[in-house]
């Protein structure tokens, strides 16, 4: 019993127990939770951190050094006094980066000042319970304020300070080098041959010398071509020199020796041929004229470009070109031509294909084709950017060497004692000698037949004795005839006119040295009676006497037998008799027989007794012996007869375009460069770096073939195919126009074609003189150089092209110990720290470097030698030196990171 | 028999103290989910107050560092009442806003809540700004010293009112070619 009370009151207490725990459980969940509810419903007070690292960083970046001056001038002075690179305008964190860049350890002055300006700014203005640390390229710390707890979050704000770097200078100079004024450009100027220049006497211009052009100014001078035989060469219509030709190969002369005779502006080069007009000429060919001059220069791209035609006296035969460097808006010819008055073939100038002019006009002309009529004639948009061909000639008459017109020609002269009388009417009131008059008609008819090639002359005279003179045999060198013809005087004594005799030796030989191929003609002439006043004369066929009927008998007999068949002497010999003087034209019986001579032989007779007279008729009787013709071989007129005339050079093309490239600019440098021979036929030619070139030209040498084709880059420049197959009456260019535009900085194929008809193509080695010519524009200044640490100076020994050496010191009045090169051997900068080798390393001065950069720029070849030759006072670096400019370092990164 | 009836007995409270127990028990449960759900449901609401106090905060922090419109507002002209000229605190701006009436200022600084905003240099001693060293509630009481115009301001004493939640916001702002800060008080009630 008293164990079930005892587990009654065991189970009655458990009871109680268990609802005293659920209260108390009850009563101590509900506190916590109304504790906790308490807690966050109703926040405590917050203080929000977001914004701080931002504010920091923007009010460091937005308050100034001049701020500090102002609020605190002795803590600014000091730092000042302590810390290098303090700066007024630098703003407080540019100024903290600035401490921190220059200082060489953490714990320097620098180093120090950096931490020293951040503590200034940053110390208490932070919430108690906030912690900051100012961090620069996550490796130095500026400022650091520590808080007691750990952080509970960290926020980062971050800003770039550009402009330093550690351990790097914060700011240096720079620098830009111009050219004041050139004392000694090397620049060059050209005369050009076209492709084939012919035939006679040639001269082409040689135009816009400087003014300052001596010949202690030209450095170089030569003349290359392919030139058919010996010549003179003349500068400005003075004798140069005489060039021993090959004409096998193109050669080059040197004729330094002839820059004395070189003017400033446009100059005359002439090149008077030895030999006879078949071998007159060149296939193509240039002077060159290298020389320094003060001048800048003005060339560049204009938008009108004349082309001055060749000066060719002799047989006009020009197989040319001419360069039309832009878009063709118009054109205007001048043509200003003489031609003989005995020649009858019709003189033609085609341009590309197109026939501008053809006529069979003598004497001297001039024709202005304008605009207009080029215009209509001619399609200009395929003429653009390209090289014209040009042909300008006689149309071949007879093309074969069997056209008769060739003449062998005697002179029979009278030297008889009456040759001395002065009776030859000159003017109202003067008179000339026999004597004189006949030389003068004899030159004059000389010069004539010569002229047609392939003429001969020769000389007999009589009347000087008991014989007669064989004073040349037939021959073409007009300059033995001359002499003889000049060497002429009268017999001094009454003497037998032997003109049977003459005739004879004249007839012998033309029988032995001519042919019947040939035209074959005697002149002769008397001035009085064949019968001697006292005494016989001897005859042919009579022996002597002094019955004038038989003399004369004799005379007709001989010539008539020289020609005449059925008297058994074909010699086909012509007769030209003159009676000469008053005694002789007033003579009938002379006049009779001359008359006879002449008809029986084919030829013709006259009388004169003035000079006019003969000049007339001695000419008109070379003229008829000299008849037009001309055969030509490819190029070559190698044969030409009575087409005697002359090219003047005021003949020109003048052309207005469109220029596809700019105008030289003030900062700029024209200079003209000829590259090495090609070698061959598809040359690779390298355009040096930082060139704009401006002017393009190949000299083609073609030799008696054209140029037909030029690609570059594997674009077609010039095709002479697109205006014919057959290229006889097509003009052969020796410069062939390169687009400029093509010819950027680095490497070009060229490929150049010969050849004288389209499908035949010339061996390619006859392109190995071939050579590119152009013009480019050098920079004459320099942009500023980067920022360097120093600007000092140098004494500069810079090398030319023509291996002279200068100093310079830049700048003007250096006079420190710093030596610079730029020569061949050598590019380098030496200071008291050591030596720079400026084609691989930065020197640390900025007038070096910009003196360097001019320099280079003026050395296109890069070869060390420039292409201006310095005087001292001629380089000189602008004045216009900044210094105290920030480096571009960095950025450096600052971070301010901020927590609770 | 006794013994029986004694066990039934004993059968019989015991059973009735289980009951209870279990009443009891299933009571205080209803009543523990029930406060349960009620704090979660009273937190959720409390931190979506705290946060857009803490962004009107900022928000209002960001307007008062801004020229404001116009740049050269007065209190008869302004929109919106920047404190900033070219990025430094421009005195009279921060006087004219000193001056704006709080239920003006409110509207303008486009909050709901109260606020204030006072200037402490790098002591954290208040900056007057003439006779003036508060932006913003009148209602909150400045520790200070002396009166206008030589009034030196302390601190301010948030004892004065009654709020929820406060938010102290501080941005650094430059003045007199100083670093100062620009405290911002934001509070609900």
């Amino acid at each position: 019993m008293e164990r079930i009370r005892a587990i009654n009151r065991r189970i009655n207490k458990k009871g109680f127990y268990f609802t005293m725990d659920a209260l108390f459980s009850t009563f101590l969940l509900i506190g916590g939770l109304l504790l906790i509810s308490q807690y966050l419903v109703k926040e405590p007070t917050t203080e929000s951190i977001d914004f701080i690292s931002s504010d920091v960083l923007s009010a460091l970046s937005e308050l100034r050094m001049s701020d500090l001056s102002e609020n605190n001038q002795p803590y600014f002075e000091s730092l000042k006094s302590t810390c290098a690179n303090t700066r007024n305008d630098s703003t407080i964190l540019e100024q903290i980066g600035a401490y921190w860049a220059t200082s060489s350890s953490p714990e320097d002055v620098q180093a120090n000042c950096s931490r020293n300006l951040s503590n200034y700014f940053l110390t208490n203005i932070l919430p108690n319970n906030t912690g900051l640390v100012l961090i620069i390229n996550d490796s130095y710390v500026l400022f650091e304020k520590p808080i007691d707890k750990d952080p509970s979050n960290r926020l980062v704000g971050e800003r770039m300070i550009t402009g330093i770097e550690e351990g790097k200078a914060l700011t240096g100079s720079t620098s830009s080098a111009y050219i004041k004024k050139i004392q000694d450009k090397t620049t060059s100027n050209f005369a050009y041959f076209g492709g084939f220049v012919g035939q006679g006497k040639i001269t082409v211009r040689l135009d816009d010398l400087p003014s300052d052009i001596s010949s202690s100014n030209v450095r170089d001078m030569f003349l290359e071509g392919e030139f058919d035989s010996d010549f003179q060469l003349l500068i400005n219509n003075n004798f140069c020199m005489l060039m021993e030709v090959d004409n096998t190969q193109m050669q080059r002369f040197d004729i330094n020796d002839c820059s004395s005779l070189l003017t400033s502006g446009d100059n005359t080069v002439t090149l008077n041929f030895t030999e006879g007009i078949t071998n007159a000429s060149v296939s193509g060919g240039l002077l060159a004229v290298k020389y320094i001059t003060a001048e800048l220069g003005a060339t560049g791209a204009s938008s009108s470009k004349i082309t001055y035609l060749p000066d060719i006296d002799g047989v006009i035969n020009l197989y040319d070109g001419f360069m039309v460097p832009g878009n063709l808006e118009a054109m205007n010819l001048s043509l200003h031509f003489w031609a003989a008055s005995n020649v009858t073939l019709p003189l033609f100038m085609d341009v590309g294909s197109t026939t501008i002019f053809s006529a069979n006009t003598t004497g001297e002309n001039t024709f202005f084709f304008d605009n207009t009529f080029l215009d209509a004639l001619l399609d200009y948009s395929t003429m653009s950017n390209t090289t014209i061909p040009l042909r300008i000639g006689f149309y071949t008459g007879n093309t074969t060497n069997t056209t008769g017109n060739i003449s062998d020609v005697f002179l029979l002269t009278s030297r008889h004692h009456s040759m001395s009388n002065n009776d030859i009417i000159l003017d109202e009131t003067n008179n000339v000698t026999r004597i004189t008059q006949v030389k003068n008609v004899d030159n004059l008819f000389t010069d004539i037949v010569l002229n047609g090639t392939g003429n001969r002359v020769g000389l007999v005279s009589f009347g000087t004795g008991a014989s007669v003179d064989l004073d040349s045999g037939l021959t073409t060198n007009s300059a033995l005839l001359h002499s003889e013809i000049n060497a002429y005087a009268p017999h001094p004594a009454d003497a037998q006119r032997y003109l049977c005799g003459a005739m004879e030796t004249a007839k012998n030989q033309l029988i032995v040295n001519s042919n019947n191929s040939r035209k074959r003609a005697i002149v002769l002439m008397t001035d009085g009676d064949l019968k001697k006043t006292t005494g016989n004369t001897a005859t042919c066929a009579f022996g002597q006497t002094s019955d004038r009927s038989i003399i004369w008998k004799d005379v007709v007999h001989q010539a008539c037998n020289f020609t005449d068949y059925s008297h058994g002497n074909p010699y086909n010999i012509t007769f030209y008799t003159v009676a000469f003087g008053p005694e002789a034209a007033n003579d009938p019986a002379i006049i009779g027989n001359l008359s006879l001579v002449a008809n029986c032989t084919g030829g013709k007779f006259a009388f004169g007794t003035n000079v006019s007279a003969l000049d007339e008729i001695y000419a008109g009787f070379a003229a008829e012996l000299a008849a037009s013709s001309i055969i030509y071989t490819f190029q070559r007129a190698t044969s030409a007869t009575s087409v005697e005339s002359r090219l003047y050079g005021d003949s020109y093309i003048e052309v207005s375009y469109v220029p596809p490239t700019p105008a030289v600019q003030q900062s700029q440098i024209p200079i003209t460069f000829q590259t090495p021979q090609f070698g061959n036929c598809n040359p690779i030619i390298t355009i040096p770096d930082g060139m704009t070139v401006i002017d393009a030209r190949i000299a083609s040498y073609s030799g008696d073939y054209w140029t037909k084709g030029l690609i570059v880059d594997g674009n077609v420049i010039y095709n002479l195919s697109f205006y014919a197959d057959d290229y006889m009456n097509l003009g052969d260019p020796f410069q062939v126009l390169v687009p400029p535009h093509l010819l950027t900085s680095g490497e070009h194929a060229f490929s150049i074609a010969l050849g004288a008809n389209s499908s035949h193509t010339a061996p390619c080695s006859l392109s190995a003189n071939d050579s590119l010519i152009y013009t480019g524009l050098i920079v004459a200044a320099t942009n500023r150089t980067i920022v360097l640490p120093s600007s000092n100076g140098c004494t500069w020994t810079v090398e030319s092209e023509d291996e002279e050496f200068q100093s310079l010191n830049v700048p003007d009045g250096y006079d420190g110990e710093n030596k610079c090169n730029y020569t061949n051997a050598s590019r380098s900068y030496t200071n008291a720290a050591g030596t720079y080798n400026l084609d691989y390393e930065i020197a640390d001065d900025a007038y070096v470097m910009a003196a360097f950069q001019l320099l280079k720029q003026l050395d296109p070849d890069r070869n060390g030698r420039v292409s201006i030759n310095f005087a001292e006072e001629d380089l000189e670096i602008s004045v216009t030196l900044i210094t105290n400019v920030p480096y571009l370092w960095g950025p450096a990164l600052v971070k301010a990171s901020v927590w609770q | 028999m006794k013994r029986t009836r004694n066990l039934r007995g004993i059968r019989s409270r015991k059973s009735q103290v289980w009951i209870s127990d279990y009443t009891l028990s299933l009571l205080l449960f209803i009543l523990a989910v029930l406060i349960s759900i009620k704090i979660l449901i009273n937190s959720f609401a409390v931190n979506s107050d705290f946060n857009e106090l803490k962004d009107d905060a900022a928000k209002m922090s960001e307007m008062l560092l801004s020229e404001g419109y116009p740049v050269d507002w007065t209190n008869d002209t302004v929109i919106r009442p920047g404190l900033l000229t070219g990025e430094r605190l421009d005195q009279t701006k921060v006087y004219n806003a000193m001056n704006m009436s709080y239920a003006r200022l409110k509207p303008k600084l486009q909050t709901k809540h109260d606020f204030l905003v006072i200037f402490e240099d790098p002591d954290s001693d208040m900056i007057e700004f003439n006779d003036k060293c508060i932006i913003g509630s009148p209602s909150v009481t400045i520790n200070s010293t002396g009166s206008a115009p030589n009034i030196d301001c302390h601190n301010p004493l948030f004892s004065s009112i009654d709020y929820n939640n406060l938010v102290k916001l501080t941005r650094l702002v430059i003045y007199n070619g100083e670093i100062i800060k620009m405290v911002v008080y934001a509070w609900n009630e």
